[in-house]
């Protein structure tokens, strides 16, 4: 309970701070407020714009971080592979390639949007998410289904390299400055979107990872095999059903948020097991993983707005640069420890 | 070979076959046994015993296909459902859980069903597995894993135990202790059915013995008082295993 409550009033003191601070409010600007010498009120009013579009890169990094590493968790659990992440379904990877092909049969849906919201691209990209499902599910049911939980994984291969195949293509067939704005987002970049298309999207994915949280007693008994699950009343699957739907509403709203950001989903669930799996009682660890999660986007994402300005790296890009030497770290001191 | 149906019956097979995706793995197997009863079924490896009890677990997932009869038969007395735990041979892991948290852990249908405060078993205490608690599953010697996992199976309070090879890794001392569990556990009214190759220790306990040699029931012997020496002999012999 107490690492819960560390890594709640971390994640809001970063939320502040990335909030608070960046190229266009320097230091010295917030400290005069803090101090009392400039006026809140006058401060907020000046730089609404300003921070209207950090909220937005907050909330929307919070709910990616969150529902990325929750996915992750899931996928390792059900799969029983260190190296499974929400991404090896292939179900980001239809959603991510269905708004590219949209983009060469109508670009005009780069910068279009319904009902003045909502972007267009996101009607591929939920398509693509729903479509690779169907693939999926139909694929595991006539052929695969023999081969137990790693089907998935090997269904997911079959359509990540048909979806990474396709991608090679349509960006030969992209004009130079599309493609520059498509690469970034295929590394994972948060964009920006309006208010209203935010709280659209974060209770999608803080839903879908509540939900994959919740799963995780059944996911944990799965482990131990299908056999044993089913002894111990898991109904194998509806779990799979719950799972793959929470992954499908997970990968679109994440890509629709973010693009597809890598290392979130395999990295946090090693880094919360290891830095957290001795002292935290199982029914809390989902949530301190998902919650570290968030952390990292949320760092990840304040890095890409400050460290290169005015130039934004795509948050992908820090994701991995963040959590890999951090995972390195924990993981040989815990080597040590041993 | 017997599979009269009588009104204390739990569970029957009659003509009961299992086929496991690319060959036959039990064949035409009929069984019935009793309620309150301890059977033990005896065969070599591959003989189809730990599949019999996934079947009456009813455990079973693709590819493996059943045919045939299998019932079980829940009496006035009963829920709707009988209550059964079934203690698998082996079982893997991949989340580091302790002691503890394996014992507590539960599904959803499960936890709308249990009393608050239920988190460790009173077979826990039984089976000696009170000071491994806070220990990880990965750091148990398999003798205490398989305490533990003995500890999960009578925890609750089941109708129908089914145990496959449940003495594996356990020492004299231990087995001594199982045999007594199970004995008390019959004595509140369990049925138990166990899959063995050692038999010298059970003897008094059991009510039916079973043989299966290449998926098939040899034998079901009824009899408490007589062992059945002949056709337990016929079926281990080339084992070299003996009572």
């Amino acid at each position: 309970m107490r690492a819960v409550l560390f890594l709640s009033l971390l994640l809001t003191s970063l939320c502040a701070l990335s909030l608070l601070s960046g190229p266009a409010t320097p230091w010295s600007d917030v400290a005069q407020v803090l101090m009392g010498s400039v006026a809140a009120e006058d401060f907020w009013v000046q730089n609404a714009a300003v921070f209207e579009l950090r909220l937005v890169h907050v909330l929307l990094a919070v709910a990616v971080g969150f529902a990325l590493a929750s996915g992750g968790r899931a996928m390792q659990l059900y799969l029983q592979n260190p190296l499974a992440d929400p991404h090896v379904t292939g179900l980001s990877a239809g959603s991510t390639s269905a708004v590219l092909v949209s983009f060469l049969f109508f670009p005009e849906f780069a910068n279009s949007y319904l009902f003045d919201v909502v972007p267009s691209v996101w009607i591929p990209a939920f398509l693509g998410a729903v479509l690779s499902l169907v693939v999926l599910q139909f694929l595991y049911r006539t052929t695969l289904r023999r081969w137990g939980v790693a089907s998935l994984a090997l269904v997911g291969l079959l359509v990540n390299a048909v979806c990474a195949a396709a991608l090679m293509v349509i960006f030969a067939r992209l004009s130079p400055a599309a493609l520059s704005q498509v690469q970034a987002w295929t590394l994972g970049a948060i964009q920006g979107h309006s208010l209203t298309a935010t709280a659209l999207l974060v209770p999608l994915m803080v839903g879908a990872g509540v939900q994959l949280i919740r799963l995780d007693a059944s996911l944990k008994l799965l482990s131990f095999g299908a056999e044993f699950a089913s002894a111990e009343r898991v109904d194998v699957v509806r779990v799979r059903r719950i799972l793959l739907l929470s992954l499908m509403f997970l990968s679109a709203s994440t890509v629709c948020a973010a693009g597809s950001v890598g290392f979130v989903g395999l990295l946090v669930p090693h880094f919360t097991r290891r830095f957290f799996g001795a002292d935290a009682l199982a029914g809390a660890r989902p949530w301190l993983n998902a919650i570290a999660g968030a952390v990292l986007v949320v760092v990840a994402d304040f890095a890409s707005r400050t460290l290169t300005s005015p130039l934004e790296l795509p948050v992908g890009v820090y994701t991995a640069l963040l959590a890999s030497p951090f995972l390195l770290l924990v993981m040989v001191r815990s080597g040590v420890a041993k | 070979m017997r599979s009269s149906l009588c009104a204390d019956t739990l569970v029957s097979l009659g003509s009961f076959s299992l086929w496991g995706g690319s060959q036959w793995v039990l064949r035409n197997v009929s069984l019935s046994v009793r309620r309150g009863s301890f059977c033990v079924v005896l065969g070599g490896n591959g003989a189809g015993k730990s599949s019999l009890l996934k079947a009456m677990a009813g455990v079973l997932q693709p590819p493996w296909e059943k045919f045939g009869l299998l019932q079980i038969h829940s009496n006035a007395h009963e829920e709707a459902r009988v209550s059964l735990s079934w203690l698998p041979q082996s079982l893997g892991f991949s989340e580091d859980l302790t002691v503890r948290e394996f014992l507590a852990l539960q599904s959803v249908v499960q936890q709308l069903r249990s009393q608050p405060g239920e988190d460790v078993p009173a077979a826990a205490d039984e089976f000696g597995v009170i000071p491994l608690l806070d220990r990880r599953l990965s750091a148990l010697s398999g003798g205490q894993w398989q305490r533990v996992r003995l500890a999960r199976a009578l925890g609750r309070e089941a109708t129908l135990l089914l145990l496959d090879e449940p003495d594996t890794a356990l020492d004299a001392a231990w087995r001594k202790v199982l045999w007594a569990a199970l004995a008390q556990r019959m004595s509140r009214g369990a049925t138990v059915v166990v899959a063995l190759h050692r038999i010298t220790e059970v003897g008094d306990l059991v009510d039916c013995w079973c043989g299966m040699e290449h998926g098939r029931m040899v034998f079901v012997e009824d009899r408490r008082e007589t062992f059945p020496e002949a056709l337990v002999e016929r079926l281990f012999l080339e084992k070299g295993l003996t009572r």
